[in-house]
């Protein structure tokens, strides 16, 4: 691998290929858990090299990789927010129909439609199935795209709730309750598609 | 069985605890409600162990395997070499570009 900065300095910016070949299946492999499907994340990546060669702050040292992932980073939460303007809609986030169905009235009182099974997996387990990561994304995906982008900006990102209330344009008591409804349609999708299967 | 709070209530208290601490009043009701529906508190466990997961998902990336396949590698090398021969695509002292990735970018 010849690493740029690491003996002498090849210029990334004569030949972006020594950069691809440098950091692009470590980019990749940070993009994929968050975006789900290849080609976003191959978009992000390369947007991700663009914004680097464009940078005033350019390097070619040992914390080009930190570098780059904090990049990268950014552009995942901006397609999130883009994501989440672009299909907001108006009273939408106001029920789910999802969150509803999982609950019964039961004797005055609204019960579990289907009470959660038995999960007999090890965390150890879940994290090196690869089987299980796909179907997880899978799940991911099929949220309403507000509730995924709450969900992977505030769980998987770690951004402050109040930054993801200013993003999603909604009270914090929105976004817990945009969270929960994500966590519900997760877990009822892991269930039937998963641990029952 | 007739419960303070019902299991969606409960479900919902389950989410909020998650964000910030639930006034008294709400707590208890959520802690007597665990204590008497199994349902409930399977599904406390499972949404919080879900939590677990996702941040060992998302911080351990060599869990995820990634080969850059040729066709891959061959698409980003091609734009990036683009936009570096474009002048007004990948200029490289533009010096108002201080801040790469922090802004929305529209694409
Ligand atoms: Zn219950």
């Amino acid at each position: 691998m010849n690493h740029p900065g690491m003996d002498g300095k090849p210029d990334v910016r004569s030949d972006p290929a020594t950069w691809v070949d440098a950091h692009g299946a470590a980019l990749l492999a940070y993009a994929m858990p968050r975006v789900r499907d290849q080609l976003t994340a191959e978009d992000l990546v390369q947007e991700t090299f663009l914004a680097a060669l464009k940078a005033d702050n350019f390097r070619g040292d040992a914390q080009e990789r930190t570098w780059l992932i904090s990049i990268l980073r950014n552009k995942i939460c901006d397609h999130f927010r883009r994501l989440a303007r672009e299909r907001a809609q108006p009273g939408g986030d106001a029920v789910d129909v999802v969150e509803d169905a999982q609950f019964a009235p039961h004797m005055g009182s609204d019960g579990w439609a289907k009470a959660p099974g038995r999960w007999l997996v090890d965390d150890e387990t879940l994290m090196a199935n690869r089987e299980f990561w796909e179907i997880f994304h899978s799940c991911l995906g099929a949220l309403p795209s507000r509730q995924a982008a709450a969900f992977v900006l505030r769980m998987m990102e770690d951004v402050e709730a109040e930054r993801v209330c200013q993003d999603l344009e909604i009270t914090a008591t929105n976004l817990w309750v945009m969270l929960h409804r994500a966590r519900c349609r997760l877990r009822a999708c892991l269930e039937e598609r998963w641990f029952t299967s | 069985m007739k419960r303070f709070t019902s299991c969606k209530e409960a479900a919902k208290a389950v989410a909020e605890a998650m964000e910030h601490d639930l006034p008294l009043y709400r707590r208890f009701a959520l802690n007597f409600h665990l204590l008497v529906c199994s349902a409930c508190r399977r599904y406390r466990s499972q949404v919080i162990g879900l939590n677990r997961l996702v941040r060992r998902h998302v911080r351990e990336p060599n869990q995820v395997v990634v080969e850059l396949d040729s066709d891959t590698r061959q698409r980003l090398v091609d734009r990036l070499r683009q936009a570096n021969a474009t002048p007004t695509g990948g200029t490289l002292s533009t010096g108002n570009d201080h801040t790469p990735g922090g802004t929305p970018v529209t694409p």
